[in-house]
């Protein structure tokens, strides 16, 4: 098992396509095994305000006692050889649909928050990985603390997606 | 109480209209099943039904739209949502499939009611698989996913402890009506079609896919046999660790010379599992005539096809060139070069011949299984009698277990731990004779415990 970060998020790449856009997020990996990491989002957060995506491909944030425990599902892997470079790409909609929180709504009327994601300039991006793929284990923990297990380092990067946008225009 | 389908806002989040037919189906197309919607209803459109089917799911879904076995219940909405859908927190709706959630939660929505939310875009088209009973995988199509949280969502407006198993052994009752296999309602494990299940990178790839019958096989044996107790399954995570430290680079050399994809295969993984089959009947199933077993697998025309005596042959003369590094050197050198170019498997060959002189784990639980099995065909084919061929296969295998890896999970069991694993290990060392080698390398490793493995010994 991993003990340390390995796994460097070196950039962010992002393209529009008709029906969703791609971030496709380079990455290297610095030891000489293959490294397993997560591929797909796990939670996708929003601020149209500040227009940051904060990408969470982990389990960790998710509570031990969450209705989720059990429902969390193997996420997709990438495998990036060892000591070598890769490319994660995430197939994202442009637009998310977030229900809110009854303490958001008052609890009164069910309430979506549309999302576009796609005019993101900041992307915050976590990831865990681990040095073998995962694999459930029936009849041992639950699904969330297998997942936790597993995927026990994250590594973390901030990425400007404005400027690139703005060399674009 | 009532069952609610939630209308669509405006906003293009929910799909009435998919809920209404998941739940049809639920109701096994019964006519009797309808909706009413009343705009100024906030929750949304309320269903009907005037049962006449009488299969399970119709009849949970009569009790749950008419209340039949409990009173003042909360109300459940349903939520169909598609592949773009958070839940508040952010959770994306493609890790998870489906949820239910009941009043009181602070991922629910309302104050008042049971919600659940499904995705009934199937992944976003990529279909979401489940473990299937007695093994394999399975789909977990929309209706499914819906029935599999009403039934948390009718545990939670009758009071019962809602968990995965219950759930999931409801589920089986929809999965009959639709006339598919059955969920394996111990596990509760499930992924999005592209995010399979890691088990054999190299099985994967030269049979063409993570849900081949090779893989499952291999599956099978990791869960079932394999991950027993806590040496099992510390030895099991070792030969994990290792096996992905070896597998990437066979990929390499199969991405850089094609041809490598199918003799990988031949040579290596099916072998592996012919080899495994023969240990699990020889073990497991106690069963010492394994010529037989032999036999019914020469009948299976997909090995009687490939493994001629000649090509065993070939076989081994390119095991033996693994374990001696001397592929060129040899009178099979020129049949090999006949297939065409061999760099790569000159290349294989050495790699596996590194590999297997460092790493315990992968010689003895891959290369030495399918090395076996090769050599014990040769000697099936080649005629020799069945009496001759069951004492070389258990003389065989009783050496091979008793060189089973001493794990460095030895060293943390307590005595009364320890005998627990060696009584264990009783079903893979079978005879008295791999007992006492094992016991040795046992005890030279960590002492302390001669005295359990002595009256472990001593007890026949």
């Amino acid at each position: 098992m991993l003990e340390k970060e390995v796994l460097k998020l070196d950039s962010i790449e992002e393209e529009m396509e008709d029906d969703h856009f791609l971030i496709k997020l380079k990455v290297s990996n610095s030891i000489d095994r293959t490294v397993y990491a997560y591929s797909s989002p796990r939670k996708i957060l929003y601020d149209p305000a500040t227009k940051t995506l904060n990408l969470i491909l982990h389990d960790h944030d998710v509570a031990e006692n969450s209705i989720l425990t059990n429902h969390l599902l193997e996420p997709a892997v990438k495998q990036v050889a060892g000591n070598s470079e890769g490319e994660i790409k995430l197939k994202l909609p442009k637009v998310i649909h977030r229900i809110k929180s009854a303490a958001e709504t008052g609890g009164g009327k069910i309430e979506v928050e549309l999302l576009n994601i796609q005019d993101a300039e900041n992307v915050n991006v976590e990831i865990a990985y681990q040095d073998t793929p995962f694999y459930y284990k029936p009849g041992k923990k639950n699904n969330l603390a297998q997942l936790k297990q597993w995927g026990g380092i994250i590594s973390k990067a901030k990425f400007d997606l404005k400027k690139r946008k703005k060399d674009r225009e | 109480m009532a069952l609610y389908m939630a209308r669509d806002d405006g906003t293009g989040s929910f799909f009435p209209d998919v809920a209404f037919i998941d739940l049809f189906r639920i109701s096994n197309i019964d006519t009797g099943f309808g909706e009413t919607d009343n705009a100024a209803d906030p929750k949304g459109i309320i269903t009907t039904y005037a049962r006449t089917d009488g299969g399970i799911p119709a009849l949970r879904l009569d009790d749950l739209v008419n209340n039949l076995t409990y009173t003042s219940p909360p109300d459940i909405i349903v939520f169909a949502v598609r592949g773009s859908f958070t839940l508040s927190d952010g959770t994306a709706i493609t890790s998870i499939a489906g949820i239910a959630i009941p009043v009181g939660d602070s991922l629910n929505p309302t104050t008042a009611d049971v919600v659940t939310f499904y995705d009934s875009s199937e992944c976003n088209g990529n279909g979401y698989i489940v473990d299937m009973e007695g093994g394999g995988h399975t789909g977990f199509p929309p209706p499914v996913i819906l029935y599999h949280e009403l039934a948390h969502c009718f545990h939670f407006v009758t009071g019962v402890a809602s968990t995965e198993p219950l759930a999931e052994a409801d589920e089986n009752d929809m999965r009959d009506q639709m006339g598919i296999n059955h969920r394996d309602a111990s596990s509760h494990w499930g992924t999005c079609g592209g995010g399979a299940e890691s088990c054999c990178v190299v099985a994967s790839v030269t049979t063409g896919s993570p849900f081949s019958k090779e893989v499952n096989e291999l599956r099978n044996i990791r869960d079932n046999l394999l991950r027993q107790g806590k040496v099992g399954e510390e030895f099991f995570n070792s030969l994990h660790y290792s096996y992905y430290a070896f597998s990437p680079e066979v990929c390499r050399l199969m991405g850089t010379y094609n041809y490598l994809y199918e003799l990988v295969r031949i040579y290596f993984v099916v072998p592996l599992i012919m080899g495994l089959k023969l240990i699990i009947d020889y073990t497991k199933n106690n069963n010492d005539n394994l010529f037989n077993t032999l036999k019914t697998q020469f009948n299976d025309e997909n090995i009687n096809n490939v493994y001629s005596l000649e090509f065993i042959k070939i076989m081994r003369y390119y095991i033996s060139s693994i374990k001696n590094g001397k592929l060129n050197e040899s009178e099979m050198f020129s049949e090999l070069s006949k297939r065409g170019n061999i760099n790569g498997l000159g290349q294989l060959a050495e790699y596996l011949r590194d590999f297997t002189e460092n790493d315990g784990y992968i010689k003895w639980a891959l290369f030495d299984v399918a090395d076996m099995w090769t050599e014990a065909s040769g000697m099936f084919l080649s005629g020799i009698d069945e009496a001759e061929i069951n004492v070389s296969l258990k003389n065989k295998f009783d050496n091979w277990t008793a060189e089973v890896p001493v794990d460095k999970v030895w060293a943390e069991l307590s005595p009364i731990e320890a005998q627990d694993e060696l009584e264990k290990l009783e079903l893979l060392l079978k005879s008295q004779t791999s007992r006492e080698k094992f016991a040795r390398r046992l005890t030279a490793s960590f002492s302390k415990h001669e005295n359990v493995v002595r009256q472990w010994l001593n007890k026949k």
